[in-house]
């Protein structure tokens, strides 16, 4: 008898700066997952790991550490029985939220009953990009494709759309004040979860990224990231060519209206009715409807507009259904065409700021941002959220959830 | 197996491989390279991203297969054994030889330009002396750069002008030239002054005494034109060709200045001279075999490619490249971005977009040429493009590059940003016009004023009218020349005729094509110089 998919609980380790010298860096990426695996059986003490079936784990750059299909490993170490598989999956940005979008749709088809699924990716140690890829790297696929790298085209969004440095900033500044209040206020305790080093000792309790004292006076000062490599490197050109009635492309995007590069996990356990009921865990909310899409590759950063209507189609929901949204911060211009597309009250959206302010830790991102969501509807008393991510290669992931 | 190899750094740095056992299979070593291409790959990764956006970038986003293949090969190559590496190659290789571009360009490169420079378009049997001495009216920009292309060449100059410091100036830009070429290391202190040494600059007319050639270029004014000429006659040696490097105005009208008009013919240059190797030569009504033999080998001994037309306003050349700027500015006009229209032609293969190329030329001068075309022609046709150029020009003083302003801005002669005033000119702002459709309202346009060049005569053969698009009026070269175009185009002429009555019914008639369009060329498609490279 198939059944809906409930979400049971969702937790995540806050996110460390992604460099040398951020606090996660001698942190194992296998380890973020164990010590979030050991967290959930600690507060689900009804958790029977005897049902788990599958450990889905969203890795951008699934390769070194991060690679060999890192979830079957993290499972076996966190000494989850031998039945228990993992598998590894890659949408980019949305990895995540896609491997949240497959257990749900499994628990749904009614031939499993308990999966784990989330994200893991350790930036400070395996950098973005060291996978390689055909599409930015083999020539005739790159020429074929009109690739560009995302921070092109975040800039080419904001000049289509005539978002100014001005706006972009505005919007930064925005989200380093929602995330500082949502940490001062204690909305993210309910997901956290601290990473503890072998001997029981905090390596981090809290986000390690934002910067609470940012001004619109420093943001202004900082330097385009992604004026040279557009305008050296050829990349400009190639989306002149193809968006042909613009003559040149602002660069407004930098460090402080990007996403921050971040270490960092996440999991959401994802369960039938049936199991619920079999371990007496109390479902928090159901999801709903769940939807991927592409859109222009070169501009890339735009699906989660088409695939918010999708999913919300497959919900049988419109927007005004919709009590909270949150969309990936991967650029500022990113959110701006978001909310100017779908016409949404900007006070509905990333309502605790997001990853300029917190950090994008590539794999982990989606499902932390579904707890995020959660959370939120919690502590607000709202029914309904979109959670959404676009994607390298111009695609987009979107997740309804609704509260039980 | 890759461990009976040894890589050695020596002292100087560089990596050398040796094979401990020679026995070893060739296999082996192609491992070893492999390996360490790899890493030299590795070290590339960061930035094979940049490779094919710097490709297009360089190209201006023209999809020519040839340097994508290259690239393709290359870094396709690296990550495999040598053999490997060649067959893939050979893959990439055979799709070029075998496409369509490759025959295009090897029809216009390889044939077409043996046929003209060989002397096809020549009389033959025509013996003539060869010019040693030449006058030059003029000393502007064309004429100083025709005096230095003679005067490299070994013939004697002598260039006049209505001053000793006008007429110096064609000295000035000789030895400018002269002193980048010494040094670039392409001419000695020596060659260099043997150059100047024959270039004399004058304002006397008596000072072309015994000059055996005249090539005229003072301003396009008809009756300026005549003046000089008659002025200068005296002084010529009595059977001296004489020449004018008008861009427009009918040769025979200007010759009837003359006493004897079986000498005289259109010398049409094309600036830089020093950099165009198109030369148009122009065919009078009256104009004699032997003044096109000897016009043809000076050209020659000069290094110009000689294409021979028939008279007519504007020739072919100026005429033709002018129905690519009135489609493209006509295209703004109705309201299509500017940038686009710029796009448009560099995607498709021009090497300048025609709103640069028209502030290039002047808007200036084309709108006179036009208001010369409107005076002498029943047949004009009054176009918007032509409303905007005066506009641009009369009620808002942008004129062009030189000023400074014109379709875009320029900030001390470099190019700027598109002028934002243009979209207030336009009647439909926002119009959407498929881009493949700007293009070939491009293509087309001149195509098809090609093929009435045909028609009415002014092109002699097809094998001039190919040369002549590609190297003096930037007809894209990947097509091999712009009747080769209509050749090659999807389902060949036909096929070219049916998206040519598609135009013409989306954007006026000036697009219907021939009647004859297709018979005729199927007629003429045996002919030696043409018959390479279109099947
Ligand atoms: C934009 C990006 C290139 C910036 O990287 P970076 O230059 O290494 O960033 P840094 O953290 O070093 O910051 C650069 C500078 O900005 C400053 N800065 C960053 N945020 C700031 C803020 N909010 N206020 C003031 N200054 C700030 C930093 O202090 C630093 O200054 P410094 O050079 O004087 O130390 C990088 O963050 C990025 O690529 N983000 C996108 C990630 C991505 O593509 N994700 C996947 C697709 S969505
Ligand atoms: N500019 C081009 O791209 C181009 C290309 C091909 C052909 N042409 C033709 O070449 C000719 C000259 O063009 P240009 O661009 O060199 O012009 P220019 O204005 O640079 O030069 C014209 C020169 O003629 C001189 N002159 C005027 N009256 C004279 C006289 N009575 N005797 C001697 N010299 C006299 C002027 O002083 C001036 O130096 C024109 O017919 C033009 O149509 C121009």
């Amino acid at each position: 008898m198939p059944s809906e998919a409930y979400v049971y609980d969702a937790v995540r380790t806050p996110r460390g700066r992604g460099r040398d010298t951020g606090a996660l860096h001698g942190v194992k990426p296998i380890s973020l997952v164990v010590g979030l695996i050991d967290a959930l059986r600690e507060r689900n003490p009804g958790l029977d790991v005897g049902r788990l079936e599958d450990l889905l784990l969203g890795i951008v750059t699934p390769v070194g550490e991060q690679g060999g299909d890192l979830a079957r490993a993290a499972a076996l170490l966190a000494g989850l029985p031998d039945q228990v598989g993992g598998v590894q999956l890659n949408r980019f940005c949305a990895s995540g939220l896609e491997a949240v979008n497959a257990a749900a749709a499994r628990i749904r088809s009614g031939w499993e009953h308990l999966l784990l699924a989330g994200g893991v990716e350790s930036m400070s140690r395996v950098p973005m990009g060291s996978d390689g890829a055909a599409w930015a790297t083999d020539p005739q696929t790159a020429l074929a494709t009109s690739f560009v790298p995302q921070g092109v085209s975040a800039d080419l969004i904001a000049t289509l759309e005539g978002f100014s440095r001005d706006d972009v900033d505005g919007y930064a500044l925005r989200s380093q004040e929602r995330a500082a209040k949502a940490w001062a206020g204690g909305h993210f305790a309910r997901s956290v979860v601290p990473v503890r080093d072998a001997n029981g000792l905090d390596i981090l309790t809290v986000d390690e990224h934002p910067r609470p004292e940012t001004t619109r006076e420093a943001l202004a000062r900082l330097t385009p990231s992604f004026a040279t490599m557009g305008e050296a490197a050829g990349f400009d050109a190639v989306a002149l060519q193809k968006f042909h009635w613009l003559e040149a492309i602002e660069h407004v995007h930098h460090a402080g209206n990007s996403s921050g590069i971040v270490d960092g996990a996440a999991l959401v356990l994802i369960g039938s009715e049936e199991v619920g009921r079999d371990l007496g865990l109390t479902p928090r909310a159901r999801i709903v409807g769940a939807a991927v899409t592409g859109a222009d590759p070169t501009l890339m950063l735009t699906g989660p507009i088409p695939a918010t209507h999708k999913a919300l189609a497959v919900a049988g929901l419109t927007l005004d259904d919709i009590d909270l949204f949150e969309i990936n911060e991967a650029f500022a211009a990113v959110v701006l065409k978001y909310v100017r597309d779908l016409g949404l009250d900007p006070d509905r959206v990333n309502v605790n700021g997001g990853a300029i302010a917190l950090g994008h830790p590539l794999g982990a991102t989606g499902a932390m941002l579904l707890g995020t969501a959660l959370d939120e509807l919690e502590r607000r008393d709202l029914r309904r959220a979109v959670v959404t991510l676009c994607i390298g290669g111009g695609m987009g992931v979107a997740t309804v959830l609704e509260r039980c | 197996m890759t461990d009976t190899i040894r890589y050695d750094r020596g002292a100087d740095g560089i990596v050398t491989l040796t094979l401990d056992d020679p026995t070893q299979s060739a296999n082996t070593m192609n491992r070893a390279y492999a390996a360490s291409m790899c890493a030299v790959l590795d070290r590339l990764a960061a930035q094979l991203p940049a490779f094919p956006a710097t490709l297009r970038k360089q190209l201006k986003g023209a999809r020519l297969p040839a340097p994508e293949a290259i690239l393709a090969t290359a870094v396709e190559g690296a990550q495999v054994d040598v053999e490997t590496a060649f067959t893939v190659e050979t893959r990439h290789l055979i799709g070029l030889l075998t496409g369509q571009v490759a025959k295009n360009m090897i029809g216009a490169f390889f044939f077409d330009l043996k046929a003209v420079n060989g002397g096809a378009a020549r009389p033959s049997g025509v013996d003539v002396a060869p010019v040693r001495r030449v006058a030059v009216l003029g000393a502007g920009m064309m004429g100083a750069g025709i005096a230095y292309a003679c005067a490299s060449a070994g013939l004697e100059v002598v260039v006049r002008d209505v001053s000793p410091e006008a007429a110096g100036r064609a000295r000035e830009h000789a030895e400018r030239l002269l002193a980048r070429a010494v040094r670039k290391g392409r001419a000695t202190e020596a060659d260099a002054r043997a150059v100047l040494d024959r270039i004399t600059t004058t304002d006397q007319v008596d000072a072309l005494t015994g000059c055996d050639a005249v090539i005229e270029a003072v301003f396009e004014d008809p009756a300026l034109k005549k003046a000089v000429f008659a002025e200068v006659l005296p002084m010529l040696a009595p059977d001296a060709l004489l020449a004018s490097n008008t861009s427009t105005l009918p040769i025979t009208g200007l010759a009837e200045g003359v006493d004897r008009p079986a000498d005289f013919i259109g010398m049409h240059f094309f600036s830089p001279v020093d950099r165009m190797p198109l030369l148009e030569i122009v065919v009078g009504d009256r104009t004699g075999d032997e003044a096109l033999a000897r016009a043809f080998d000076l050209a020659r001994r000069i290094g110009k490619t000689p294409i021979v037309v028939n008279d007519g306003r504007g020739f072919f050349t100026s005429r033709v490249i002018g129905r690519f700027i009135d489609e493209a500015v006509g295209m703004v006009v109705e309201g299509v971005p500017a940038a686009s229209v710029e796009q448009a032609a560099l995607q498709a293969g021009y090497p300048t977009g025609p709103l640069a190329l028209a502030d290039e030329v002047s808007l200036t001068l084309i709108q006179r040429i036009r208001r010369q075309f409107e005076a002498a022609s029943e047949e004009y046709l009054p176009l918007p493009a032509h409303r905007l150029v005066d506009e641009l020009v009369d009620a808002y003083d942008r004129p062009g590059r030189a000023a400074g302003r014109g379709f875009y801005s320029y900030d001390d002669g470099t190019r700027g940003r598109l002028w934002p005033g243009l979209a207030d000119l336009v009647t439909d702002a926002g119009r959407a016009v498929p881009f493949t459709d700007l293009q070939e309202r491009m293509l087309f346009a001149e195509a098809l004023d090609a093929l009435r060049c045909l028609d009415e005569g002014v092109l002699r053969t097809e094998t001039d009218a190919n040369i002549g698009s590609i190297f003096g009026i930037g007809f894209p070269a990947w097509t091999g020349g712009v009747i080769r175009y209509v050749r090659q185009y999807a389902g060949g002429p036909a096929g070219f005729a049916a998206r040519a009555a598609e135009l013409a019914q989306r954007y006026g008639e000036r697009f219907t094509p021939p009647d004859d369009l297709v018979d005729r060329l199927a007629a003429s498609a045996g002919r030696p110089a043409e018959s390479v490279g279109t099947a």
